[in-house]
């Protein structure tokens, strides 16, 4: 049995934003990462997927909800045991030349976290910086240079260098590749790949990139309005997406052949507001399956195939699942 | 069939005080009437710039070192201001990457659909209005006749792109300049304006460019493809010729990154070190894996690999063919 290292539950962050209104990002989502494991939280924008990775760092306090890091309380901690937290949870963040301080060299960026880390003699810190740059493939002579010096790619893997610097066993990739061009993006994914098997990560990967995602990740969670609608093993989650939302939103992902039929699985109408979420199920008014029952309530997540939670009423039924199919299994 | 639009060896540079950088180095590109053709490559290849030069909207220190550009007969870099503004809007229409800051965002949207609208035809106010909301109908808009009122922070981005659409619109214009009128939105609100642009560009008969980064757009909704590489244009091609037999090896290599994820392949096949350029020699040699000498003493030019299929690469035939791994 893998270990957990990273479990969530029942989480709920709202933002109020004046008037007695409220944004509501995050309704009550649970997932858990095991070590070594890519778990990918995929969603559109206004999804909550990058509140729920601020969270977990507690850059944002969450408004509800529990969350365990290697057996450690996060929600509750002091400031003084966040900051023991740090290095063991690390951040690649979305915008690379945005996260990068334009008036601090390579080195100072990525020995930053270390440095605060408190553990290592300047020396020491300077080797870490060497051996990190060389990791992610820039080579040591990239530290005397500064962020504008290098391309986007380049500076993503500056990013992950610090991110991987005091040896976290845990990294949130907000969007990591979502600024860059294809082929850029694809060598930063194989990287974050190599980095995982030869250090042990474990990543949360937060992106509305489908494609990008497949290859990666081990899990995927589906976000849709602030709750997970789908969740399960990636391989089989991508070849036979069961919530109504997971299937739109795989056939609006357009594969680069044109002999390939386009799905028509499609969802009309625009994303509600997060502030006025529609009652009963978030996606009811743009859904091809909704009936009565879908207005009502929101659904529960069920178990309906060996590791795939789905939260919809009809998912069974217009899939074409009948009881058999679902053997419940370990819950995943 | 004489073409709509031919841009012909189109050279633009960006004049700084320490030199000149050349961003369009001879660009050939033709749009029939009614095609739709998809123009694809990295940030930085000159795809924007491309179809600023289209539109002679290029100003200091941007300067057209030479080439030509006919659209229907005229030749745009030839034109003057008063000229080109009975053109773009009305013949040749463009959308920008972002419609938000296409739109005023002091204006209500209808106001500025209007004012689109009355620039080119001698309507009253109120009528012009009342073609605003058939307008925003078309797009797909719900209760156009309310929306007209809207400033554009009320709509969502979506909503802002299909304003942006009606207006392109609105003059029914023989050339539609899509560039990445997909970029900032979520993928299925994406796949809706697609869609809907598809749908009304059948409609008026329009030709479509549309400029991508996205080969899997382009894949399915465009009859050509162009390939753009440092300033030029690298190979052309119908799509299915193009997807299925690609010829040049920047565009193999953009293929394959794309392709990458489902085929749960490494993307990154035989990363080249990067060398520099060789001043006479073709751009893409120094990432190319399959150069030979000929592409470092000279560039090659955008020649046949066969009928309406043409790609700027020495080994087109052995590339499109597979005998090589490029």
């Amino acid at each position: 049995m893998a270990e957990r290292l990273l479990e969530v539950t029942n989480l709920v962050k709202h933002f109020p934003v004046g008037h007695r209104r409220t944004v509501k990002a995050i309704n009550d989502v649970s997932f858990h990462i095991d070590r070594g494991e890519t778990l990918a939280l995929v969603g559109e924008s206004g999804s909550g997927k990058t509140t729920v990775g601020r969270c977990i760092l507690r850059l944002i306090e969450p408004t509800q909800g529990r969350i365990t890091f290697a057996g450690a309380q996060v929600d509750t901690m002091s400031a003084d045991q966040l900051r023991a937290l740090r290095p063991r949870v690390q951040m690649v963040f979305q915008e690379p030349y945005d996260s990068l301080n334009p008036r601090m060299r390579i080195r100072k960026i990525v020995e930053e976290p270390i440095f605060l880390a408190g553990e290592m003699t300047p020396a020491q810190r300077h080797d870490r910086v060497a051996e990190v740059l060389e990791m992610v493939r820039l080579g040591a002579d990239a530290m005397d240079k500064y962020p504008h010096q290098f391309s986007a790619g380049e500076q993503q893997r500056i990013g992950i260098a610090r991110a991987i610097a005091t040896q976290p066993e845990l990294v949130v990739l907000d969007e990591p590749t979502s600024a860059l061009d294809v082929s850029v993006r694809a060598e930063i994914l194989d990287l974050l790949t190599d980095l995982q098997e030869d250090l042990a990560l474990s990543y949360l990967l937060i992106s509305h990139d489908l494609t990008a995602v497949r290859r990666v990740c081990h899990r995927v969670a589906i976000m849709y309005l602030g709750k997970i609608v789908e969740r399960g093993d990636s391989d089989a989650l991508f070849e036979q997406p069961l919530h109504p939302y997971s299937r739109a939103l795989l056939s609006s992902v357009l594969y680069p052949d044109p002999s390939e039929q386009l799905s028509r699985f499609l969802l009309s109408g625009e994303i509600p507001s997060p502030i006025d979420l529609p009652p009963g199920c978030h996606l009811h008014g743009r859904c091809p399956w909704a009936v009565d029952t879908c207005n009502d309530a929101y659904p529960d997540a069920e178990e309906l195939l060996p590791g795939r939670q789905v939260a919809c009423f009809r998912a069974r039924e217009m899939n074409a699942l009948n009881g058999d199919a679902a053997t419940g299994g370990p819950s995943a | 069939m004489e073409p709509l639009l031919a841009v012909d060896d189109v050279r633009v540079s960006f004049e700084k005080e320490s030199g000149a950088v050349a961003v369009l180095n001879g660009v050939d590109l033709s749009v029939q009437p009614g095609e739709s053709i998809g123009i694809v490559g990295e940030s930085g290849a000159g795809k924007t710039v491309l179809v600023r030069t289209i539109l002679n909207l290029l100003q200091e220190p941007w300067k057209v070192h030479q080439g030509q550009i006919r659209f229907d007969g005229e030749d745009l870099l030839a034109k003057q201001e008063e000229e080109l503004r009975q053109i773009r809007g009305v013949k040749i229409a463009l959308t920008s990457p972002e419609p938000r800051k296409q739109l005023n965002p002091l204006v209500r949207v209808g106001e500025q659909l209007a004012h689109g609208i009355r620039a080119h035809r001698k309507i009253t106010r109120k009528e012009a209005l009342e073609l605003a909301v058939e307008a925003l109908e078309s797009v797909g808009i719900p209760d156009p006749h309310l929306r007209v009122r809207s400033y554009p922070h009320e709509l969502s981005g979506g909503m802002c792109q299909r304003v942006v659409i009606a207006m392109a619109l609105s003059h029914s214009p023989k050339l539609l300049l899509a560039d990445e009128p997909t970029a900032g939105l979520d993928v299925t609100i994406a796949r809706q304006i697609l869609d809907l642009m598809a749908e009304l560009v059948h409609e008026f008969g329009s030709s479509l460019m549309l400029v991508s980064r996205d080969m899997g757009v382009v894949a399915h909704y465009c009859q050509r493809v162009a390939v753009m590489y440092a300033g030029q244009i690298v190979e052309v091609g119908e799509t299915e010729v193009f997807y299925g037999a690609a010829a040049h090896p920047y565009s193999r290599h953009l293929l394959r990154a794309a392709r990458a994820a489902r085929d749960d392949r490494r993307a990154a096949a035989a990363t080249v070190e990067a060398r520099a350029a060789a001043a006479h020699g073709c751009a893409y040699t120094p990432r190319c894996p399959v150069a030979i000498t000929a592409c470092e003493q000279s560039t090659p030019a955008l020649e046949p690999v066969e009928d309406g299929h043409a790609a700027r690469c020495f080994r087109r035939g052995e590339v499109a063919r597979g005998e090589v791994q490029a």
